[in-house]
């Protein structure tokens, strides 16, 4: 009977497999293949007031680009000792080493492109091609893709753009491929060293350094990615990435925020601006004991 | 062993159709969102999903003070126009909605870095007469510039 049963269901989605595939058979145009949405789940109304899906939660967070650009926005400097160096790529020989290690390069890419470094640009994209590669991530880094990007590495739109490119390419792979963990690490990766060099970059003695609020608002950002690292419950990989991070995050809590109310208002170009303002403050040594906590848990990674 | 056999190729037939529909889903994407984002720059993460008529998909996540964004929800024709999006600070206040404004992006600064939860509802149909709620991709797509 439970032969039957399971003989049944398998049949049955096979056929419907099969139908999807060959709903875009004919010549892949992008139009049929809109036309052809998922809709492989049938449920009918009355099935779906009965089993009600779970709301979805999505998680996102600022992706290296945009850190590099707000730490640029507020007067941080170019200094490349502060970057991992590409040479530190061959000590990785495990895949959660490497998803790390690309989230470091995607952030010091992004660094020193914001300051124009082309040398270092390239270095840092050759790498990240290697661990591409190494990551099984074949859509990433093409042949053709390399070279546009040879081409324009003078340029920071056209190099901001190519990095946002592959970056969005390698999250897509990952998600095809039901490897979204390893993007999770990336995006870990990613973050902590945003945040290891905007902490070497203020003198801990200067509160009144917009660099410092820059760091104080990162603690919004550390709950979205311990939660968004925590939704992939069995994975082991994650375990102490995620544990180093809580520790990160009992010292974030630390930091007094204080919350002004502010009337939405518009911009001189008419783009609209909410939400509440921020007031932060660090007493006695957190923000020494943030940036210390930080380089420890960068230096193991690297 | 027939039992495990037929266990694993529907296991192998799931998995593949999940795969289609997420390889849709990205072409959906590229082609009818992510252009409709310029002059902003995608911030290169996937926040895409499948929803059915009368479901609905969360997005939690932060916006940095220096820059401005767009934040764009893109939903597959089949699911009809009457999708819109609500986002909310961290207090729960509503910061817009997109309701009956008939308009898929929103432009905005916020006054400091802060958490935003963003809320997308597809919409019963109530005139539908198919028995099959249709489902659809959704993308929450995000671009910033400075």
């Amino acid at each position: 009977m439970t032969y039957r049963f399971i003989t049944i269901i398998t049949l049955a989605i096979s056929v419907l497999a099969i139908w999807s595939c060959d709903s875009e058979a004919p010549e892949k145009t992008q139009d049929s293949i809109e036309e052809s949405l998922p809709d492989e789940l049938n449920i009918s109304r009355s099935d779906k007031v009965q089993y009600q899906r779970a709301k979805i939660v999505l998680f996102s967070l600022p992706s290296p680009m945009e850190t590099a650009k707000v730490l640029k926005k507020s007067g941080a400097i170019y200094d490349s000792k502060y970057l991992n160096p590409v040479e530190n790529l061959d000590k990785h020989e495990t895949s959660k080493g490497r998803a790390i290690v690309m989230g470091i390069y995607v952030a010091d890419l992004s660094y020193a492109n914001v300051f124009k470094q082309q040398q270092a640009c390239m270095d840092y994209f050759a790498a990240m091609s290697e661990l591409a590669n190494e990551l099984s991530l074949s859509e990433v880094f093409t042949k053709e893709f390399i070279e546009k990007v040879d081409e324009n590495i003078s340029n920071e739109d056209s190099v901001l753009k190519y990095l946002t490119e592959s970056y969005w390419r390698a999250n897509n792979e990952l998600k095809e491929d039901d490897r979204e963990s390893v993007a999770g690490l990336i995006a870990a990766g990613g973050w902590i060293e945003g945040l290891y060099i905007a902490t070497h970059l203020i003198n801990p003695q200067n509160m009144d350094d917009p660099v410092t609020e820059r760091i104080a608002e990162q603690g919004a950002t550390l709950k979205q990615l311990i939660k968004f690292l925590s939704s992939f419950r069995d994975d082991k990989n994650l375990l102490d990435i995620i544990k180093d991070l809580e520790k990160l995050e009992k010292l974030f809590d630390k930091i007094e925020v204080e919350k002004v109310r502010v009337e939405a208002s518009t911009d001189e170009n008419g783009v609209a601006v909410v939400g509440k303002k921020k007031v932060y403050k660090f007493k006695g040594t957190l923000l020494q004991d943030i940036i210390d906590q930080t380089k420890d848990i960068r230096n193991k990674y690297v | 062993m027939k039992v495990k056999f037929s266990i694993i190729i529907l296991i192998l037939a799931l998995v593949f159709i999940g795969n289609q529909a997420e390889a849709q889903c990205k072409r959906f994407t590229q082609k009818n969102c992510l252009p409709a984002l310029s002059p902003y720059t995608n911030n290169g993460q996937i926040n895409s999903t499948t929803l059915y008529e009368g479901d609905s998909a969360a997005l939690n996540m932060t916006f940095y003070s220096l820059l401005e964004y767009r934040l764009m929800v893109c939903t597959h024709p089949v699911l009809g126009d009457g999708a819109f999006f609500r986002v909310k600070d961290n207090d729960g206040e509503i910061l817009y909605s997109s309701e009956g404004k008939n308009k898929n992006h929103w432009d905005f600064k916020v006054n400091s870095t802060q958490d935003l939860h963003i809320d997308v509802v597809i919409p019963e149909n109530a005139e539908s007469v198919s028995d099959m709620p249709p489902s659809g991709c959704v993308s929450i797509i995000l671009g910033f510039k400075e």
